[in-house]
């Protein structure tokens, strides 16, 4: 019996040691190496990840003038997240070879895996209806580049029995003509207008000024995928949590590390918010300091 | 004989009169040729700015109608054109699609206006009388650029296709600038004609003041001349002047001790003569002693 015990103890140890010396292949982060204020985004995701991964967290910058190719030669783990145009670069490199996920752009679904800096409709109905709660109706005008999101945002808006009217334009030409459509309208009565993050539906010259216009003019509820609209004018628009988006990034990662998986591409599932509180008053709304509490930003400052 | 003439004219004024006249004049030419150049920098300058400013106008017509265009309804230019059509010196402003075929116009366009069918690609001046600038400028999708820093978020496959969509006009006047150019040429011309009437006075006074030593020594050696007498002139003014002074009464006093050295010369003279006089006298008279004495 003493032998059974004495073979039962060995055993444990000699697990315990394996498990301590064979510590899991580390992650590596690539993402350009850019001046600040937008070093800190790199840096905050960054953080994100090292915070959920177990594993050791490589980083990798990479220069105004770096090869992709020479960059790849760098990476010796299995595991890529890639950040950022640059990082993109070099996960169209190794994508085939390795599991990669790619955040911090407005990816859509193209064969990498990856978290988009699009916000996912759900968060954005979400604090809608926390907002402006009296909105059924929810206009988006959108390119073929954003349809991947709209077709999510459909299931998503009836969910919460919000009606979701999609209106797909090839060029800015018929985007302005279908906005301008839109406001000849008299039924926009509890419409709210989504700029998603689309060049040409939510350009920032041309349409989303004289959108902000209109809408102020005529009362209707504006709210966005880019950040800085709401400063400009938009009742609330979403701003990433890049913490959480790294960990988002680690969990992606992690999956497709598993098994092969086809290519996935989530939407941004945390998001923040920023809310203009003069909008916010010029449409009727006003919200106590419990509410106010959870805006990340508010404008006017 | 115009140069003899010319001497003679300058011979019988004062050299005071001379300098006068000849500092007021430089001064005069002066003033016109510096008005004259600071009138033209001047109006070039509002001209300039003037026409910036216009062109200003123009590219915030055309940045303010690439909606209205786009969506094909001039509704939505009307407030834009209204706010070019508030500035006092637009007289009319257009909006043309593409093929130049008129989107809307507000304002008046001048009398045989011509119209122009120019495609430009910058803002540029298209007509210019005396009275206004044509002003065109391309109505333009543009592509945004991000910063350096933000493009890292963006992907490059999706873009705006940059075009070219219509132009926007404006007629600008130029009633403005001729007030403009008119006010500076005359205030240059109040402002030059009274430093020159202060300059001579000053001029004047001041000069009076230098030349009245020179006027002075003058008149003393008319009146040395007039009398025979030997005056001394007083010394003062200007270093030319004093050394002058100084040299004509070391003159005198020259002539002083000349006429002294022959008043005792002739003294002299006349002494010796007297005593000769009387010397021969007496030999004379002994000699007629002398000779009445041998006589039998």
């Amino acid at each position: 019996m003493k032998w059974i015990h004495r073979s039962k103890l060995l055993t444990s140890a000699l697990l315990l040691a394996c498990c301590f010396f064979s510590r899991a292949e580390p992650i590596t982060v690539v993402y350009p190496e850019v001046k600040a204020p937008y070093d800190k985004i790199f840096q905050q995701i960054t953080r994100g990840i090292a915070e959920e991964a177990k594993e050791d967290i490589l980083e990798l910058k990479l220069g105004d003038k770096f090869d992709p190719g020479d960059a790849v030669e760098k990476i010796t783990t299995d595991k890529v997240i890639a950040l950022g145009k640059r990082g993109l670069q070099v996960a169209k490199k190794i994508y085939k070879e390795k599991p990669v996920v790619v955040g911090a752009l407005p990816i859509r679904p193209n064969g990498i895996s990856g978290v988009s800096l699009t916000a996912d409709p759900e968060e954005l109905f979400d604090y809608l209806h926390e907002l402006a709660p009296e909105v059924t109706k929810v206009t988006v005008l959108y390119t073929p580049a954003s349809a991947w999101v709209i077709d999510d945002a459909r299931q998503k808006a009836k969910a919460r029995g919000l009606s979701l009217n999609s209106i797909k334009v090839e060029n800015i030409r018929e985007a302005v003509k279908a906005y301008d459509r839109l406001f000849a309208r008299e039924d926009l009565n509890k419409t709210a207008i989504w700029l998603p993050l689309d060049p040409i539906t939510a350009n920032d010259k041309i349409i989303v000024p004289v959108i902000l216009e209109k809408a102020w003019s005529n009362k209707i509820v504006v709210f966005s995928s880019k950040p800085n609209h709401a400063k400009r004018g938009a009742l609330f628009s979403a701003i990433p949590n890049n913490e959480l988006l790294g960990r988002q990034l680690v969990r992606l990662i992690e999956k497709i590390s598993e098994k092969p998986l086809p290519p996935i591409v989530n939407p941004l599932k945390t998001v923040k918010l920023a809310v203009n509180l003069r909008t916010a008053a010029h449409l009727g709304y006003e919200y106590g300091s419990g509410k106010r509490s959870g805006f990340a930003l508010t404008f006017p400052k | 004989m115009s140069q003899k003439s010319q001497a003679k004219g300058i011979a019988n004024k004062s050299i005071k009169s001379l300098v006068i006249s000849f500092l007021v004049i430089s001064i005069t030419l002066m003033t016109i040729a510096m008005g004259v150049v600071t009138a033209i920098g001047v109006n070039q300058q509002s001209r300039e700015l003037m026409l910036n400013n216009a062109f200003q106008i123009t590219e915030g017509l055309a940045k303010q109608a690439v909606f209205s265009i786009l969506s094909g309804s001039n509704q939505n230019a009307h407030d834009a054109m209204k706010q070019v059509q508030g500035f006092h010196s637009v007289l009319a402003s257009s909006l043309l699609l593409e093929d130049q075929s008129v989107f809307l116009t507000m304002g008046s366009y001048p009398d045989h206006f011509n119209v122009t069918l120019d495609a430009v690609d910058d803002t540029s001046v298209i007509i210019e009388t005396n009275d206004y600038w044509l002003i065109r400028t391309p109505v333009e999708v543009i592509a945004e650029l991000a910063t350096e820093g933000e493009s890292e978020f963006e992907l490059e496959s999706i873009s705006l296709e940059e075009q070219v969509i219509g132009y926007a006009e404006v007629i600008y006047s130029k009633e403005n600038l001729s007030h403009a150019q008119n006010r500076v040429a005359m205030l240059i011309t109040i402002v030059g004609s009274i430093s020159v009437v202060l300059l001579g006075l000053i001029l004047h006074t001041g000069l009076q003041r230098l030349f009245k030593p020179l006027g002075q020594l003058a008149q003393t050696m008319q009146q040395a001349k007039k009398t025979g007498e030997h005056l001394m002139a007083r010394v003062y003014g200007a270093k030319e002047i004093r050394n002058m002074a100084s040299s004509y009464n070391s003159m005198m006093e020259v002539l002083d001790r000349q006429e002294d050295d022959l008043k005792e010369h002739r003294d002299q003279l006349e002494k010796e003569v007297e005593v000769r006089t009387r010397e021969l006298v007496q030999a004379r008279d002994s000699a007629l002693t002398a000779s009445r004495q041998y006589e039998p």
